[in-house]
């Protein structure tokens, strides 16, 4: 199984067979995505036009209102915090560094659940308001967080730190040259960064805003908690209320084709152009210090939003669940959490697995096709609303096959596939498979055959290579990847919605319910479940820019 | 009997050529360099005898075994060879004792027995639980050796072994693990860029240019009887002056020389620097341009006279004592043992 390159090169059979299994592997991953534009085109019995002449309108009108709010605040804040905190002096700024990371713990819809407790009527921030006025209820008007204004309000607290990040890396990597160059011609610090510190980051900050978009289009959790009418709701709606799976499948494919776009606005963006500097020796920045007012302005405009998207949303869960302590289920509570946990871990054991089969099956070397396994992230681009959609497609299919052929029927339900837990898993799978595989498969490439080969001279077959030798060495890859599967699917709400199995709930599904039928205090408890775990890939993205502050590469 | 051989082997990257007929075989207990610059192939000679590389045509056998052919191929893992690498590779999570135990079949009393002969043998006896990190760069070559000789294969292959050290502990790690190779008696090959390292290491030199050997002999033979212009100039400077066969002979500015076994017409002599020779004399030849320090010795850059006969300059190579000063006259002379006719190049 494990050949280097030059042999599969040379004894073809082996090569093309190992290439044919890695595209067998990529169709089953991208089977689900396939199937929703293939559904597309099946009868819907007239609710189509129906949804055309009534819904439809409204789902296109305000996703892209959606996104267009929530990546130009997200790209506002996180390129002008990123600019702030590398070219700038003020105290506490490198704590603020880091703790402006600390929002990607919180998923939207946890952020939303917070959000709507803090702005309620009843909730602290109007009591506040009432307190210090003597005003009744009726005698002020209070912003209505559960509207559009307020889901581009939480989820561009929740996406803002990837363009940060972005962001941050970019100026980070731009040669100091450059920025000095332009002062020295004349340049104020302002002009600079406009002219050309920000036109070097620009390919950069355009991918992290896509990014930004994407996550936008594919939340589930916020947009339904606060009741909108997008796309992701719309199919969702679509599926259960009408259950019309043609139709709820005609919306994912146009939502898909929305997707599809943004990746090809993104990849012609990046175009030709070579933004990394040319050559020369790069220093750190040079940062300009702040004093006085300037100084506190800083530090107020960084430590906002980790006030807003982290440090308030989980005081009020903390406030909620200790009120409702007495109400809390322990037991079910326990059994949430297994259930969490062990869908997580079931996941990430055959995400990790088969993203490690892939770079196997694709040889030890760099090469063209490697890049055929990049297709993949295409299932990480496209919403959870969508992968569930289509594997209820297919799973159906298969059901119903299964039950022409007489294998089911009888005294059960008729289903196998729909509703069990392998399909849970495979939907893990064909989301996340890219978040794995990508980092898993730089540390593979890394290796190359620079130790399977003497391992092979040394007389070990190439199976037993694997475990002698390739597994142990990446073993802190496999740890990272497993890590930050485990989390995402924690943290993933709309396709555990719709395909898990009866009476099978995990902490995000369990919140998701109490938090619609209005129950916020007791969703408290699995909320900060789950941000206690988003955590995790917080710390370890800490523990990374400590080491290599500025790793990321600029285009 | 041999060790190891190749046969008429031919392989190619895509399009470019590396090994042309290319064919050469070691015996066992001997030490063979295979010397030629960068990208002439021996790299891959060495990969396509341990199976890591597989040729488009062409024999390899490793003892009795015929191993790569046309429809047969061994792979690696399944032949007697040992290949030590350029960068050694050795396993960075496994410690002294299992790297040199990686290839070992051997298990209890007998694999610890092993294991304590090959750090002995290499000279690090108790340091078997250090890891790879925490050697300095000659004990990471001992213990890569000692690895690759666990197994006690049949041949050794060594790829640029000395390259990743330093120079001074390069000379010292070659002569310890020259004399270590011939104790082990095992056949070696060896691949290496540097002339001078190939000429001390080895039994026999292999020496390479374009995919093929153009000379394979004892280190004498290719120092004093290089078989043409090429492996001449591959040890060092030399001066190539023109001239013509006549009856055996050629006449230079500097004497006749003998040209034996040379049909008449235009001939190239080559003198290797150290085999240029200069005096005092009333009728000097050339003029010192330059006469540089290289520690033992010195190199000399030498502009000829006019009316000297001789049309470029010359470069020779002197004990450091007998360094001459910067703008003397010298007579120039040849070492016979170190010039050589050959027919002219087109």
């Amino acid at each position: 199984m494990v050949v280097s390159p030059q042999m599969s090169g040379m004894s073809g059979r082996a090569g093309i067979t190992a290439w044919m299994g890695a595209c067998a592997l990529l169709v089953v991953i991208l089977a689900p995505v396939v199937a929703v534009l293939a559904f597309a085109n099946a009868d819907t019995a007239g609710l189509w036009q129906h949804l055309q002449a009534t819904v439809l309108p409204a789902y296109v009108a305000n996703s892209l209102l959606l996104v267009a709010g929530v990546v130009a605040t997200s790209a506002l804040t996180g390129v002008g915090l990123a600019w702030l905190v590398t070219m700038h002096a003020f105290p506490c700024r490198r704590l603020l560094e880091y703790a402006l990371i600390l929002p990607l713990a919180m998923p939207a819809y946890i952020l939303a659940y917070a959000w709507t407790d803090l702005l309620q009527v009843t909730g602290p921030v109007q009591q506040a308001l009432r307190e210090a006025t003597g005003w009744s209820v009726r005698d002020y008007w209070f912003p209505e967080i559960r509207s559009l204004g307020g889901a581009i309000f939480v989820l561009s607290l929740a996406l803002y730190p990837y363009l940060y990040l972005i962001a941050r890396a970019a100026f980070a990597e731009q040669s100091v040259t450059a920025m000095e160059a332009a002062r020295t011609m004349g340049l104020k610090r302002f002009a600079a960064f406009r002219r050309v510190a920000l036109p070097m980051a620009r390919p950069a900050i355009a991918a992290g805003a896509i990014l930004v978009g994407m996550e936008t289009l594919a939340d589930f959790g916020a947009v339904k908690y606060f009741d909108l009418e997008v796309f992701t709701t719309g199919i969702y709606r679509a599926w259960f209320a009408t259950g019309n799976p043609a139709a709820a499948a005609q919306l994912a494919s146009l939502l898909l084709g929305f997707v599809v776009a943004a990746i090809l606005v993104e990849q012609a963006s990046r175009g030709a152009r070579r933004y990394a500097p040319a050559s020369g020796a790069r220093r750190g920045p040079v940062r300009a210090g702040l004093t006085g007012t300037q100084a506190v302005l800083a530090l107020m405009a960084c430590a906002t939003p980790v006030l807003l998207g982290f440090v308030l949303p989980a005081v009020a869960l903390a406030a909620m669940a200790i009120d409702a302590r007495s109400e809390v289920d322990l037991a079910r509570l326990e059994g949430l959490a297994l259930n969490t946990a062990g869908l997580a871990m079931g996941a990430a054991g055959l995400v990790v697995s088969l993203s490690l089969v892939m770079s196997m099956l694709l040889g030890r070397s760099a090469s063209q096709t490697r890049h055929l396994a990049r297709i993949a992230e295409v299932g990480y681009a496209t919403p959870g609303v969508v992968i569930a959609i289509g594997l209820l497609v297919v799973a159906g299919a298969l059901d119903s096959q299964l039950r022409e052929a007489g294998i089911l029927g009888g005294e059960g339900p008729g289903l196998l596939f729909s509703g069990s837990i392998a399909i849970l898993l495979y939907a893990c799978l064909v989301r996340f498979f890219a978040v794995a595989h990508a980092p898993l498969d730089a540390a593979w490439l890394q290796m190359g055959t620079r130790y399977a080969e003497p391992a092979r001279t040394l007389g070990s077959r190439p199976a037993s290579i694997l475990f002698r030798i390739d597994l142990p060495l990446m073993k802190g890859s496999i740890a990272a990847a497993m890590a930050l599967v485990f989390v995402e699917v924690v943290k993933e709400l709309p396709a555990t919605m719709i395909l898990r199995p009866f009476n099978f709930d995990t902490l995000a599904t369990e919140a998701f319910q109490l938090a619609t039928t209005e129950r916020l205090d007791l969703a408290a408890v699995p909320a900060l479940a789950i941000a206690a775990v988003g955590l995790v890939p917080v710390i370890l993205l800490c523990l990374g820019l400590e080491r290599a502050p500025a790793k990321a590469a600029v285009s | 009997m041999t060790a190891l051989s190749f046969s008429k082997v031919n392989h190619a990257f895509g399009r470019t050529p590396v090994l042309r007929d290319f064919s050469l075989s070691i015996e066992p207990g001997m030490i063979v360099a295979l010397l030629g610059a960068s990208g002439s192939g021996k790299t891959t000679a060495l990969r396509i005898a341990a199976g890591l590389e597989i040729p488009q045509s062409g024999e390899v056998r490793v003892g009795k075994n015929l191993v790569t052919a046309t429809g047969v191929f061994v792979p690696p893992e399944s032949r007697d060879v040992g290949l030590l690498f350029q960068d050694l590779a050795l396993f960075p999570h496994l410690d002294v004792d299992a790297n040199i135990a990686f290839g070992l079949a051997h298990s209890g009393a007998a694999r610890r027995k092993r294991i304590d002969e090959l750090l002995d043998l290499v000279g690090l006896p108790g340091m078997g639980r250090l890891y790879p990190h925490q050697l300095s760069g000659g004990q990471q070559q001992r213990v890569a050796l000692a690895r690759a000789l666990a197994p006690a294969p049949g041949v050794l292959l060594l790829d640029e072994p000395f390259s990743s050290l330093d120079v001074v502990l390069r000379q010292q790690v070659r002569r310890e693990m020259v004399d270590l190779l011939k104790s082990v008696g095992t056949a070696v090959l060896f691949v290496t860029h540097d002339p001078e390292e190939g000429l001390y290491v080895a039994d026999r030199v292999a020496v390479m240019a374009t995919g093929a050997v153009v000379q394979d002999a004892t280190p004498d033979e290719i120092w004093f009887a290089p078989a043409n212009r090429f492996v001449a100039g591959f040890f060092g400077d030399t001066n190539v002056l023109s001239g013509s066969v006549v009856s055996g002979v050629v006449r230079t500015p500097m004497g006749p020389i003998a040209a034996s076994g040379l049909a008449d017409g235009p001939a190239d002599i080559v003198i290797r620097a150290a085999g240029l020779l200069l005096g005092q004399g009333d009728a000097p030849q050339a003029m010192v341009r330059s006469a540089r320090m290289l520690g033992a010795s010195a190199q000399v850059e030498l502009d000829p006279l006019p009316g000297s006969g001789i049309d470029a300059p010359l470069v020779a190579r002197t004990p450091i004592g007998q360094k001459p000063e910067q703008g003397a006259k010298v007579t120039l002379a040849f070492d016979p043992r170190m010039t050589f006719v050959f027919p002219a190049q087109a």
